[in-house]
């Protein structure tokens, strides 16, 4: 695990009263103790990976609770998990990022929904959009209406957040619904505190076990029970949400002395709509604002009473909703149609832009303009422009593979091979190895989704007249690539190659376990990558130490012109190099402190041979691999130079190996609390000692 | 296969001008190899199984064309095949149920939706929707509002929907988006005839392959950041505007006049039967479906292109809306349109039909009704509301007749290879109490129904043993998850056995290996019985043949893996209870196995037909009941409830109570005997063996044996 939570394990036991200081994202895991959930699943992704890091480090108080906690294998399952809250009055949170893992779990979604639910069913989503955001940029707000699942959007406070899960949970069983709190990037890492209450040990647990199933044939989600359940989200439930939501008073007024003009915005964006009326001088900095404001905790459903209540005795009303479509927008002037009020002008998507985060400059540039008030904007609008200038001729930075990664080194085997056999087309999947699209490599063609690679490379493949190739990421294999793409390749009797990159864990989302992952697979021996491709019949398997440029080179030529006619695995084995320097590095540092000897291994290039023209560069992209000022006279060129910081992968030999570069690269062994002995080989060797 | 298509693969032939009989679904499969398509992908399931299943078997033909065919194992999978699209001049076609296959797909379609495409790409969805519906009753509309993906809808005729999947591959060129075509069960099934074209040959395809990816390495062209930021505003800067244009250009929605020009309908292309024929029924159209009422019949229900929304309602009184299913988003999209515009029309739609459910004809006529006397006194909807009557008398009668009938649900097939499993579960549970069952998506699900009721949950396909994992830690009985195989490759493999793997689950997986993806037409699977063993078993199973789940599951590390042959129901019970009860913690699961009985049959009758023509001997297994023994206390059926095993009239005057009896269609699996030994019921059922075509010998035997 990336990370160690231990500091907030312990905030995780705070009582009635005590103070919470910290992160919305670890707010939302006390809540839910404070709520009584009974279980909690969910599949990591930024930004609410950390509610399953936590839970999973807090396994003993959970333990004391009775509380279950599941690492679920894809967010299919973990809102398949929710289902122990149609029968049972448990409630059972689950959490992942959204829309994409929303997308893979929208089929037990719309079960879920349609049996409806006894116990609170909360999910939490994870709104990854706008800037920073790593995935397509889509809204989750479909799915809300979609399903007829209703959709918090609490303002960015920790307060306020745990309060709307606390009433989520009261929200979901007081109207027989699941329900979803959204939480944009910004808000899951917005820091602040609340007062905690006493953690609830739920009614129904570990420790206090069901004993008998409840059958009930109206909550099975097959016809005809499908049929009165549709009619029940529309004549029951849906008003029951609605009456609670006014109630509970779930949405906020907050009155201003401009009673003819009025904004309406999304929770999550409260922020920043008050801090754009603060820089136009129309609110302090306390938060009152002299503009009304209706902030919406919850976006869906929409209280058709409360949006005619604001609107009526306005001229003008701005909603501020991010991202497309403009669905509230549409739903405010359905409902003012219906009611008949046409006296108010509805601004929005006119004066906001349809896509893209609605960040504090977009916000206040929306309101600047709604207010008439645009030369508010033109002192931003100059700064960005002399911004804009000033970098004008850097190039870009793309993000690329860490120092060391065994990632990287697949990826320098086939630039090798592209050289000698001509490009491939390549289909890319979700995980760290999709920074081989970027350069150096430029290698990945199009990327579908998680898990997905192999899959979507089914119909390029019989098209093309050499072989063409999938990477996956175990990651992906065990979400969901063993069945959308290597039992599909096997049954449809598909030639083609997968590259599995066997790193370990799912990395980019912070080292979390597989079933694959050495404390299983390698100690144990329990769920193998391996037996699981020789069990589903994949013929041909091999596997290459990734450090080994000239073999992986090696087996994928021999892949790509083999007679072999079906899939062909090339298992890529290399454990993530974050994971093994968080083991290695206290070691080392123990080491070190006692006094004891180690040597490290570093790579560097002999600047006299180098012949400078950067090929070594082009073939790793390493970040310690680099250039300096070329330190010989009469040579002009810069030379490559390895900066400090290289953990001695070793690829970067590998590579001048493989491709028959210049022989510049050499290997140092630095010795620290070097031996009599040590010293006594240096002064004859003059290895460097530190 | 359940069904062939011999004659079906013979119309994909046609060439210019001539005439295409047949239904609807199938009328796409040709409009596809007329626009050139390069490859064909799906999963199963209706209204739109017969799609796939008519391209897998006319494979010989379509390698002729150069068109790539592919049953994928998931709606994800097909979705993300699509994906040869994104780079290449290919056109590409998918197809699945919705909303459930939309669902699983949804992931892969967020990703091809943003990258956008240079093939034209399209999504047959059958909208599983209304009565006949089998799914969660959800509307696909949300995911092209979702992805910015378009959507057609046409109207319910073959001409129309040929021309819209030809006009939908154009508009997805035009735009460099993915298209749905959304056909709902009744156009699916409609039938009719068009006039065909000869078909494309693709430009890229598996005989014209292409010879490299694309000179210049594209970054836009992959959904990930930055390049996910640009292809947003793209989105609605570049392809809707495109996608408007080419709509309004081709005049893909269409307008029927009529003489109430004050008035106007605006509706789904897909409902424009069903208000022809409401609109008959009030008088106010002729049987050639010309209507006095204006009509805007939206074959593209997504996006709306305002200018002709605004056209089409200028000039007008009062405009209804049709718009099936909830919630309303033609309409709250229609009402911003008219506000934006400035057109004061009134808007009606949902105040004057439901939220939730099919509209069908009589919801028609009802909501019609309601529109017209609101804004139309002038017109009469006498005629409507006396057919409205008449409708509701027939119900009232049929409802009094029916009154004292138990209700039917639907059950096993006869013979089939899942009950006995249930058998065993309920013989079981009778001991040591009823565990909680997570069901699947599957002809198991039945087991929910009488006269088993066991089944607490239902979370889709492949979902059974994830749905299980919130329960079993808070029960004291260990949870039961039932899985098909169908399922288990779908997704049930990974978010059911890995994830439980993962987490040390504890729980008991029943996993039915009947062979095949049988409640969508016995479509084949990874782990279906090999073509040669198939025949060798002839009516027998041949599910054992096979050993893929079995090798993946261990594989991946499950340690309690038993096999049982389901018809031993004594076995079964016996396996299940050590399950339930083994002090083993971590997965235990047993593989059940039993050939779907279905295509037992169909391979054992054309051989049975074939033997009786030429005079040869055939023995036909059949049970029955022995009416002097039988108690007629019917435990046996509460154990069974296969079709053929009833009651009739005790022949015995002394007693009253109906003695259970076997109907003929006993295909002799042998269930009733099996469960009366396990259940210990009363000895009566016996085993007979029909001789047809008896040899000298069987008749001698029989008189010998025969009182006479």
């Amino acid at each position: 695990m990336e990370r160690s939570f231990k500091e907030e394990v312990a905030k995780l036991k705070l009582g009635e009263g005590e103070t919470f200081h910290g992160e919305a994202i670890l707010a939302v895991t006390k809540a839910l103790l404070q709520s009584g959930v009974a279980y909690v699943g969910g599949y990591q992704g930024a930004p609410v990976s950390h509610v399953m890091d936590v839970l999973n480090d807090a396994r003993d108080i959970l333990d004391g609770l009775g509380v279950h906690v599941e690492t679920n294998a894809n967010e299919a399952g973990a809102a398949a998990m929710l289902g122990a809250s149609i029968n049972y009055p448990m409630r059972g949170a689950v959490a992942f990022k959204s829309t994409v893992g929303t997308n893979v779990a929208s089929d037990a979604l719309s079960n879920l929904a349609s049996a409806g639910v006894k116990g609170g069913a909360l999910i939490v989503l994870g709104e990854d959009y706008g800037e920073g955001s790593s995935i397509i940029q889509e809204r989750s707000h479909a799915f809300a209406m979609k399903s007829q699942i209703w959709l918090l959007d609490p303002r960015p406070n920790l307060p306020k957040i745990v309060e709307m899960v606390e009433q989520g949970f009261e929200l979901s069983e007081a109207s027989s619904t699941p329900v979803m709190l959204e939480l944009r990037i910004r808000a899951c890492h917005v820091q602040g505190s609340f007062r905690a209450k006493a953690n609830r040990a739920p009614a129904v647990s570990k420790r206090n076990m069901l004993e008998n199933p409840d059958f009930d044939y109206g909550r099975i989600c097959l016809p005809p029970a499908t049929y009165a359940q549709e009619k029940q989200k529309i004549e029951v439930r849906w008003p029951a949400a609605v009456r609670f939501i006014r109630e509970r008073r779930l949405n906020e007024f907050f009155y201003g002395e401009r009673k003819d003009l009025g904004i309406l915005c999304q929770g999550g964006l409260y922020n920043a709509v008050i801090r754009a009326l603060q820089t136009l001088g129309l609110a302090d900095a306390f938060g009152n604002s002299k503009v009304p404001i209706y902030c919406l905790n919850v976006t869906y459903p929409l209280v058709p009473e409360e949006i005619t209540e604001f609107c009526r005795t306005k001229k003008d009303v701005l909603i501020v909703e991010e991202g497309q479509p403009a669905y509230i927008e549409e739903a405010v002037l359905a409902a003012l149609r219906r009611a008949d009020l046409n006296g108010v002008r509805v601004r929005g998507k006119d004066v906001l832009p349809l896509a893209g985060e609605y960040t504090g400059e977009v916000v206040l540039s929306g309101i600047a303009r709604f207010l008439s008030r645009e030369t508010a904007i033109a002192p931003i609008q100059d700064l960005k422009k002399k911004a804009a200038d000033l970098l004008s001729g850097i190039p870009a930075r793309p993000p690329g593979f860490c120092v060391g990664c065994p990632e990287r080194p697949v990826f320098s085997a086939m630039k090798v091979l592209e050289k000698d056999q001509g490009k491939f087309h390549l289909s890319a999947d979700i995980g760290c190895h999709l920074f081989s699209t970027l350069p150096p490599f430029n290698i990945g063609n199009t990327v579908l989704g998680y898990g997905l690679g192999l899959a979507s490379n089914s119909a390029v493949h019989p098209m093309f007249g050499k072989r063409t190739v999938t990477v996956m990421g175990d990651g992906g294999f065990w979400h969901n690539g063993l069945t959308t793409g290597i039992a599909n390749t096997v049954f449809n009797r598909n030639d083609g190659i997968l590259v599995i990159m066997k790193n370990g864990y799912s990395s980019a989302t912070g080292t979390q376990e597989l079933p694959s992952s050495p404390q299983h697979s390698e100690v144990k021996e329990d769920i193998s990558m391996e037996r699981a491709l020789e069990g589903i019949g994949v013929g041909w398997v091999r596997k290459v130490d990734n450090y080994r440029v000239g073999e992986v080179a090696k087996t994928l030529k021999e892949a790509m012109q083999t007679d072999y006619k079906g899939l062909k695995v090339i298992v890529a084995e290399g454990e993530c190099q974050l994971e093994r320097q968080r083991k290695l590095r206290p070691v080392v540092a123990k080491n070190l402190a006692e006094g004891k000897r180690t040597v490290r291994v570093k790579y560097g290039v002999d600047e006299d041979t180098c012949t400078g023209d950067h090929s070594c560069i082009r073939l790793s992209g390493c970040p310690t691999l680099t250039i300096k000022d070329n330190p010989d006279p009469l040579r002009r060129d810069p030379v490559a130079t390895v900066i400090d910081g290289c953990v001695g992968c070793g690829l970067c030999g590998e590579n001048a190996h493989a491709a028959v570069l210049c022989p510049s690269f050499y290997r140092a062994e630095v010795i620290q609390n070097p031996t009599w002995w040590d010293k006594l080989i240096s002064r004859f060797h003059g290895t460097p000692v530190h | 296969m359940e069904r062939q298509f011999t004659k079906e693969i013979e119309s994909l032939r046609l060439g210019d001008g001539e005439t295409f009989h047949g239904e609807g679904i199938l009328a796409v499969t040709k409009a596809l190899l007329q626009s050139g398509v390069s490859y064909v992908g799906g999963y199963q399931g209706a209204p739109v199984s017969h799609l796939l299943d008519v391209m897998v078997q006319a494979k010989d033909y379509l390698d002729e064309l150069g068109v790539h065919v592919e049953a994928c194992t998931s709606e994800a999978s097909a979705a993300a095949m699509l994906g040869a699209s994104i780079n290449y001049p290919a056109r590409g076609a998918v197809t699945w149920k919705s909303i459930v296959g939309t669902n699983v797909a949804a992931d892969a379609l967020s990703y091809l939706a943003s990258a956008g495409v240079m093939g034209g790409t399209l999504i047959v969805l059958g909208e599983d929707y209304g009565e006949g519906g089998v799914v969660a009753q959800e509307r696909s509309h949300a995911f092209a509002l979702k992805s910015l993906m378009w959507l057609l809808d046409p109207r319910p005729n073959l001409a129309t929907i040929a021309a819209m999947v030809e006009r939908g591959f154009e508009l997805s060129e035009a735009s460099n988006t993915p298209v749905m075509m959304e056909l709902r069960i009744r156009a699916c099934h409609v039938r009719g005839s068009f006039t065909t074209r000869r078909n494309v040959a693709p430009a890229v395809s598996t005989r014209n392959r292409l010879d490299g990816p694309p000179k210049e390495f594209i970054y836009d062209r992959l959904a990930h950041p930055p390049a996910t930021f640009r292809q947003e505003k793209l989105k609605s800067d570049v392809r809707l505007p495109a996608a408007r244009r080419f709509i309004m250009d081709n005049k893909l929605n269409e307008v029927f006049d009529g003489g109430e020009r004050e008035l106007g309908i605006v509706v789904q292309g897909g409902l424009y039967n069903g208000l022809l024929l409401a609109l008959k029924t009030l008088g106010l159209a002729d049987a050639f479906g010309a209507s006095r009422i204006p009509i805007l019949a939206l074959n593209v229900v997504y996006p709306l292109v305002p200018e002709e929304i605004s056209a089409f309602f200028s000039n007008k009184k009062a405009v209804l809306v049709l718009e099936e299913g909830q919630p309303e988003f033609i309409e709250q999209e229609i009402a911003t349109v008219l506000r934006r515009a400035d057109v004061q029309a009134r808007l009606h739609g949902k105040d004057c039909m439901h939220m939730a459910g099919d509209y069908n004809v009589e919801a028609l006529v009802r909501g019609l009704t309601k529109f017209l006397a609101r804004n139309a006194p002038h017109l009469s909807t006498a005629s409507g509301s006396s057919w409205l009557s008449a409708v509701q008398r027939t119900k009232e009668s049929a409802a009094q007749l029916l009154g004292a009938l138990p209700m039917r649900p639907p059950t096993f097939c006869t013979g089939c290879p899942e009950r006995p499993v249930f058998s065993a579960m309920k013989l079981v549970a009778q001991d040591i109490g009823r565990p909680h069952v997570s069901m699947d998506v599957g002809c198991h699900c039945f087991g929910s129904f009488e006269p088993f009721s066991q089944g607490n949950t239902l979370l889709g396909y492949g979902m059974s043993l994830a749905s299980a994992a919130g329960v079993n830690p808070m029960s004291s009985k260990r949870a039961v998850a039932i899985m098909g195989d169908g399922g288990f490759w779908h997704n049930g493999l990974l978010s059911g056995v890995a994830s439980n793997l993962l987490n040390k689950g504890d729980g008991v997986l029943v996993i039915m290996k009947n062979g095949y993806a049988s409640a969508t037409g016995t479509q084949e699977l990874l782990s279906s019985p090999p073509e040669d063993a198939r025949m060798v078993a002839l009516g027998q199973s041949a599910a054992g043949a096979d050993r893929t789940i079995e090798n993946t599951l261990t594989g991946l590390g499950v340690k309690w893996l038993r096999t049982v042959n389901n018809y031993k129901v004594g076995e079964v019970a016996k396996v299940y209870k050590e399950a339930m009860q083994s002090d083993y913690k971590g997965l235990k699961v047993i593989v059940a196995e039993g050939e779907c009985q279905l295509e037992r049959q169909r391979r054992l009758r054309p051989e049975v037909a074939k033997k009786l023509s030429k005079g040869e001997r055939h023995v036909r297994v059949k049970y029955g009941v022995d009416e002097d023994t039988c108690t007629g206390d019917h435990s046996c059926i509460r154990l069974s409830g296969c079709p053929t095993l009833t009651v009739k009239d005790n022949p015995d005057p002394l007693r009253r109570d109906p003695v259970a009896t076997v109907v003929d269609g006993c295909v002799g699996c042998g269930l009733c005997g099996e469960n009366a030994h396990a259940a210990v019921l009363c000895p009566s059922f016996y085993r007979a063996e029909v001789i047809q075509n008896p040899t000298w010998w069987d008749k001698l035997w029989n008189n010998a044996r025969s009182p006479s």
